[in-house]
């Protein structure tokens, strides 16, 4: 086929591709107008959201939702607190999946597979499924109302999707660089955190920045293993930041917005790390 | 003294036994060539000797130490991949130094080191490079560079040259040569080609089928191969195989597809050696009159080399093409009738089994 049959088709009117297209223009509207009414709220006062002017352009941009919000002490310990769990729990399942990972893609064992499949599919049980048994589990060890039982889960809940993609990227690094360091003299602990390590920045960035996600923006099991107020992490934090009698949209939509700064710096700092290639050079090429 | 022993070695995938029980010594300084076709077992063998695969049965020694159940790391053994397997985020100087540093060597003996097989490389403005930014004869030299500051025992080299081009293999080829001659060192290589084969070894291992054919220094192995796999598998190009009959008088003679007889004088073939395979090598045989040939056939194909001339001719009767070394101006065309004429010192003959039938046997005494 030449280049200008291929051109003459690609400005061809393609009906699927038409609603395909149209599909997802919907679906993203879909996604984002929360983000974006959240985004309105916050630099509206609480007058213009009571007469219903939800969906309007601010009249003036008011900043007061977001004094008031970093005025409140609260909203200090409820940052520290999904801090406080966020980074353990993300750093302690990405260690362990990277341990496993590299047992599964390089020290593969009599019925190592079977136990890969059983660690993985981990990740296909829902929350709601664990969170009674883990709740009481909690209660017996004295955990509950503490930092302890959201990290604890939040590791445990981290693993199987860890693993998996770890010992997927590990497949991908050459057998040849492991033997060498082998014959070497160099020992496995070595060449997994000298060699295989450096290589994987990009996996674990990747990682990194999906576990301190999903861990920041739990909603779920903090809500049911904490109750007092110091204990609480910002999502849940954010829902409790209510008037008695009204819905604060102002105050939450601020929050949201200041909630949302972490991932979005940790994506940030990862970001760089999201490069292939890491490996080009290595091998033949 | 012999540096590695292979004690009746044997290896098994699963039921599959892909090493049949090798026996081998290799001795100090030597440089030995394990070569074959694809999948005979000498990659196998050579991380069996380097402790990347365990054996089934047998046993290793190096150095007068019993290193079988020893791992890779203990057995003082460094290996050249393949694949250059370099260390992508560190640079050569790096990837030189790593296993000396890790293994806890003080740095000034580790620069020293690696400045020594910088210099014997000629590698010493490369050290700051990382791989992707060396070319593939570069990051093979850092992977021998790699290799040379262990000083190990024994250096394996896993088809080293497979990824290069012609023209870097032919010059690494030679580097590799004089690298042997500069260091002294015990060499096992590994290749499936047989140029490298021949111009590297001080002997040569032919594998086929996880077994052993045959061990010998090149010219050995090409004058007096022990079998017919060993004869067409080293010599470039293939050396020609012909379907023979005895002569029906009983004399010396055999009889070629077209009924043409060669004789060979005192030769003398048992009862029981029936039908034969008469071989000989492109460069040993002359295009002539088919009047004078002991082959009569067409030219298929005729490749200019420049020097020479390689000649395709179809036989009537034989399936292959036989191949004739002529003069690099032949006036031969394609289709044109030729004769074949074989010199009787030329000849080797095997057994319809593959086995040579030696010459200075009974069944044929030197024939010169």
């Amino acid at each position: 086929m030449t280049d200008a049959v291929r051109l003459g088709k690609a400005a061809e009117f393609r009906p699927a591709r038409a609603a395909l297209f149209g599909c997802l223009t919907i679906l993203a509207t879909l996604f984002l107008a929360p983000t974006f009414g959240v985004v309105l709220s916050a630099f509206k006062t609480n007058r213009e959201i009571s007469l219903g002017e939800f969906w309007s352009i601010p009249a003036t941009l008011y900043l007061g939702n977001f004094g008031e919000v970093i005025g409140n002490p609260a909203v200090g310990v409820y940052l520290l607190n999904t801090l406080l769990v966020a980074v353990p729990a993300a750093a302690a399942s990405i260690t362990l999946g990277v341990l496993a990972g590299w047992v599964f893609a390089k020290l593969r064992f009599r019925g190592s597979e079977l136990l890969f499949l059983g660690v993985v599919s981990g990740m296909f049980f829902p929350p709601q499924i664990v969170l009674i048994p883990l709740f009481r589990l909690f209660g017996s060890l004295r955990l509950l109302d503490t930092l302890w039982a959201l990290i604890i889960t939040h590791t445990a809940m981290g693993i199987p999707i860890c693993t998996l993609l770890m010992r997927n990227f590990f497949a991908t690094v050459p057998n040849a660089l492991r033997e060498c360091a082998l014959v070497d003299g160099v020992s496995e602990w070595q060449t997994l955190t000298r060699i295989a390590l450096p290589i994987s920045l990009p996996a674990i960035a990747v990682l990194a920045t999906l576990q301190f996600t999903w861990i920041w923006n739990d909603f779920l099991w903090p809500l049911i293993f904490t109750q007092s107020d110091d204990k609480r992490t910002i999502m849940v934090g954010i829902v409790f930041l209510r008037g008695q009698y009204s819905v604060a949209w102002g105050l939450q939509g601020a929050l949201s917005l200041i909630a949302s700064l972490p991932t979005l710096i940790v994506f940030l700092f990862f970001q760089r790390y999201f490069i292939s290639g890491m490996t080009m050079g290595a091998v033949k090429g | 003294m012999s540096v590695v022993e292979l004690r009746d070695v044997r290896k098994a995938f699963g039921p599959v036994e892909v090493v049949k029980g090798v026996d081998l010594e290799i001795a100090s300084g030597e440089f030995v060539v394990f070569v074959g076709p694809s999948g005979c077992g000498k990659s196998t063998l050579l991380r069996i000797v380097s402790g990347l695969e365990e054996i089934t049965a047998g046993r290793i020694t190096i150095d007068g130490r019993d290193v079988t159940d020893l791992p890779p790391g203990d057995r003082q053994v460094a290996m050249v991949f393949q694949s250059y397997a370099l260390y992508p985020h560190m640079t050569a100087h790096e990837n030189m130094a790593f296993a000396l540093r890790m293994g806890g060597m003080p740095r000034g003996e580790v620069e020293r080191r690696v400045a020594e097989a910088a210099r014997i490389l000629q590698i010493e403005t490369l050290l700051e490079r990382k791989p992707k930014q060396l070319s593939g004869g570069q990051r093979q030299r850092v992977a021998i560079g790699r290799a040379i500051v262990r000083k190990p025992k024994v250096f394996l080299f896993d088809e080293p040259l497979s990824n290069l081009d012609a023209a870097l293999r032919a010059q690494m080829r030679v580097e590799i040569a004089r690298l042997h001659a500069e260091i002294g060192a015990t060499m096992i290589y590994v290749t499936h080609d047989q140029v490298e084969a021949m111009t590297l070894a001080d002997r040569i291992v032919v594998l086929n089928h996880g077994r052993v054919e045959q061990i010998g220094s090149p010219l050995e192995l090409y004058e007096t191969p022990a079998n017919r796999f060993v004869a067409g598998f080293l010599g470039q190009p293939k050396m020609n195989f012909v379907e023979v009959g005895r002569a029906l008088d009983g004399s010396h003679a055999v009889s070629t597809p077209g009924g043409r007889e060669i004789d060979l004088p005192q030769a003398q073939f048992d009862g029981s050696v029936d039908t034969l395979v008469l071989g000989f090598r492109p460069d040993s045989a002359s295009i002539v009159e088919p009047a004078h040939g002991h082959l009569v056939g067409r030219v298929a194909v005729i490749e200019h080399l420049g020097s020479e001339s390689l000649v395709y001719v179809a036989i009537d009767g034989a399936k292959d093409l036989l191949v004739v070394v002529a003069p690099g101006k032949s006036p031969l065309a394609r289709g044109d009738e030729v004769g074949v004429r074989l010199s009787a010192s030329g000849c080797h003959l095997f057994e319809a089994s593959g086995k040579t039938i030696p010459k200075g046997s009974p069944e044929w005494r030197s024939v010169t």
